[in-house]
């Protein structure tokens, strides 16, 4: 562990690693939450479920945001470099 | 007049790197939105240029430039980097010519390491940079993105599975237009820089530009150029090896694969860990396959290409150095550039052309 320390910086190695899970895990989540409101709402306007329709839309659209907020905190991340 | 021959030759060499960067990575952008159908092909290639362009304009944080605190900086000369260059070149077109996605800035980094071997002996390069730079972030990034992949793909399945398939597939397509877009940026802004700090530091050591001056506005605009030129004509071999050699994934694995690669990547970036796109992407994929069956994995493809990445290094340090000494032979002025770039260019010509006409690329073990 010593040597190691010594050629790389383990604290950035450790860093990148609970980021990126958080990151990857949690754009997959959210993603998939954009996808279930959007199926869902689908699904609930058909049946004529006017307030599921609505809720389902609402979570659709947060999460999509939240998704499009990830993109543009990454382009920030590049610039800011 | 030789040192300004050398220079020229040097920042035409260097912008040829780039168009091989761009080329022979469009894969790690492209490849998964291609093969899911998320976009057509050429839809997709002109998608990832055009990013590609605009991200080599995002950050010009050049300070990192090649092989720093991997060789020896005060040594490093414009016919080493020349020597490093050519290496880089032709590493990238024998891996494209197999269909196997490799590392650029590796093979930029084993390049210029060779060259320096030969022209300063092994005081010039420095171990520890480059087990630190380029072995451990080897390791790490295949495997966190695998790993990140794996977890994000059995995530996404385990909400959208009870879901109809065509909104769940429709809506993973729009996703990696998304993801795929943030990694087009990505790509430019980390692997144009490179290019733009070989010819800032060649037109240093030349003396038409001041120790530590920013690169030229020219400079920034041919080598945005250069790589975006090399997406858009799109290395279909390693696109197909990349897309769906290794397995055949759907939009959501696609998504995974993308998603994942952007998020290490840029987790790298944000600390300033040096990772591979080319690592990362290929260790996604790998990874949202595995997760949904080990046996989707095409393992004798996978195999193929983790043997090119631990050659990249050694292979392009001998062409480099192979590369410096033949220059060396002509003597310190410009005729052995001249000749090795007048000798790269017409094989390269004749690989491209037989290339071309074999058709399907070669990745042996598919099965």
């Amino acid at each position: 562990m010593t040597v190691l320390a010594q050629i790389i910086d383990v604290g950035d190695l450790l860093s990148v690693i609970w980021t990126s899970l958080l990151a990857g895990i949690g754009v997959c989540f959210v993603f998939s939450l954009t996808i279930i409101g959007f199926a869902r709402a689908t699904d609930m306007r058909r049946e004529g479920h006017g307030a599921a329709m609505i809720l389902y839309s609402a979570l659709a659209v947060l999460s999509l945001a939240a998704v499009l907020a990830l993109v543009i905190f990454g382009v920030v991340v590049m610039t800011a470099r | 007049m030789d040192s300004e021959i050398i220079l020229v030759i040097v920042v035409v060499t260097a912008l040829a790197f780039d168009f091989t960067n761009g080329f022979h990575d469009t894969a790690n952008v492209v490849a998964t939105s291609i093969s899911t159908r998320a976009m057509p092909p050429k839809i997709a290639v002109g998608y990832a240029a055009v990013l590609n362009f605009f991200g080599a304009f995002l950050s010009l944080e050049v300070a990192a430039t090649i092989a720093s605190g991997i060789v020896e900086a005060d040594l490093i000369t414009p016919m080493i980097v020349f020597g490093g260059l050519i290496g880089a070149i032709a590493w990238n077109l024998i891996t494209w010519y197999f269909g196997l996605p490799s590392s650029s800035s590796h093979a930029l980094i084993g390049g210029v390491v060779g060259a320096a071997f030969v022209a300063a002996g092994p005081d010039a390069v420095i171990g520890e940079g480059l087990i630190g730079k380029v072995a451990i972030p080897a390791v790490v990034a295949p495997t966190l993105a695998f790993l990140v992949a794996g977890i994000g793909i059995l995530v996404i399945y385990g909400m959208v599975g009870r879901q109809h398939p065509g909104p769940v597939t429709r809506g993973f397509r729009f996703g990696q237009i998304i993801s795929g877009g943030l990694l087009a940026l990505a790509h430019g802004t980390n692997d144009a820089q490179k290019t733009m700090g070989v010819i800032t530091l060649a037109l240093i050591a030349a003396g038409e530009l001041g120790s530590g001056a920013e690169p030229p506005f020219w400079v920034i605009v041919s080598a945005a150029t250069a790589i975006a030129l090399g997406t858009y004509m799109g290395g279909w071999r390693i696109i197909k090896t990349m897309g769906s050699r290794i397995i055949k994934m759907d939009a959501a694995q696609g998504f995974a694969a993308q998603g994942s690669g952007a998020a290490v990547i840029l987790a790298a970036t944000h600390v300033g860990f040096p990772l591979s796109t080319t690592h990362t992407i290929s260790g996604g994929v790998m990874g949202a396959g595995a997760a949904k069956r080990v046996s989707a994995v095409r393992w004798g493809v996978a195999g193929n290409i983790v043997t090119a990445w631990v050659l990249t290094l050694p292979a392009s340090a001998a062409i480099g150095a192979f590369t410096y000494g033949v220059t060396r032979v002509f003597g310190t002025g410009a005729a052995g550039p001249v000749v090795v770039s007048a000798v790269l260019v017409v094989v390269g010509v004749v690989v491209f052309a037989r290339r071309l006409r074999q058709g399907s690329p070669i990745t042996a073990a598919e099965g």
